[in-house]
């Protein structure tokens, strides 16, 4: 005997998500999905934007293993907890669920989710964020957004880190911006370097608008 | 590697679907974009659905290719190889219109 069900596969994850979103909007606090590959700079960008931000800021942070990210997080005097998925490619809602319960989001106004380091599973998987940025950065290569359409196209902003880096790397930034576009047309693209400082700001401008 | 996650969804949905019945298949709708491998699923399957009542389902995959609209001159087109850019106009920047589905069409369960 057939039976319709016509159920979408996430459907588990979807729903925790929405209950996430209604935590943090009834706790006044936006957050902020943080995906990349390994090494492009998630981290480097969450810590010079707490510096920059001038909001109270928390964050989750999500590794496989070890808490080398949340103790770096953490010296900045900043509430953070750290997840082990323990092999897991990636973050999912109830994950996040558990992990806020640990942290305190009184007064905090934007929450950082460091995704697991990879640009294939995290696109899948929404948290209850109000926003997904994605981090690219130079020595990865210009490629990027054509090999990873799924991760590009769910991005609500881009961040290209690593920009000091441009004379030494051939890297067209024309050819990634339009990988990106050719997927997102709406997406902004923010050019910076975690390491200078450059390009910074405009990043910053963008997060202030979405927490305000 | 998110397959087993995507495949324990699967099995919940299908075992909550029809409570104490065998389930003997289950029809997945797949779009092109959905990031989904087939074969990872199959692989999957086997082993969260063991010491279940959906051990040994049969599984059919559907799949729907990706269709995108020229945000420009409104064109729609398949896409072919990865290739966003529209053949009608060149424009680069299209809107999904379908490929992304994932879920669960049906169930096939003993009578």
């Amino acid at each position: 005997m057939k039976i319709k069900i016509v159920k979408n596969i996430l459907d588990a994850n979807d729903q925790m998500a929405l209950e996430n979103k209604k935590l943090f909007d009834g706790a006044g606090v936006v957050a902020i999905n943080i995906m990349a590959s390994p090494g492009a700079g998630k981290t480097s960008l969450i810590l010079k934007t707490i510096d920059l931000l001038g909001l109270p800021v928390a964050v989750v942070e999500g590794d496989i293993a070890s808490t080398f990210d949340a103790e770096k997080v953490g010296a900045k005097k900043v509430p953070v907890v750290q997840i082990n998925t323990g092999g897991a490619c990636h973050l999912d809602a109830a994950m996040i669920r558990k992990a806020v319960k640990r942290l305190s989001l009184k007064g905090a106004r934007v929450l950082f989710v460091e995704n697991v380091g990879n640009l294939v599973c995290p696109a899948e998987f929404k948290l209850g964020e109000s926003a997904r940025v994605v981090v690219a950065s130079v020595p990865e290569g210009d490629d990027k957004p054509y090999k990873y359409p799924g991760m590009f196209s769910a991005a609500t902003a881009v961040v290209l880190n690593k920009m000091d880096t441009l004379p030494v790397i051939d890297f067209d930034v024309r050819r990634f911006k339009k990988g990106v576009h050719a997927v997102n047309a709406g997406a902004p693209i923010f050019e910076v370097s975690c390491k200078t400082g450059q390009g910074l700001d405009s990043w910053i401008e963008w997060l202030r608008k979405l927490a305000s | 590697m998110h397959e087993l996650a995507i495949t324990q969804n699967i099995v919940d949905i299908a075992l909550r679907s029809a409570p104490e019945r065998q389930v003997k298949g289950i029809t997945i709708v797949l779009g092109e974009l959905s990031g989904i491998v087939e074969d990872s699923v199959r692989f999957c399957f086997d082993v969260v659905a063991a010491d279940t009542a959906a051990k040994g389902a049969a599984l059919t995959f559907r799949r729907v290719p990706a269709h995108v609209r020229c945000t420009k001159c409104a064109f729609e087109f398949k896409l072919d190889n990865g290739d966003w850019a529209c053949p009608q106009c060149g424009h680069l920047g299209g809107q999904v219109m379908q490929g992304r589905e994932c879920y669960i069409e049906s169930i096939d369960v003993e009578d």
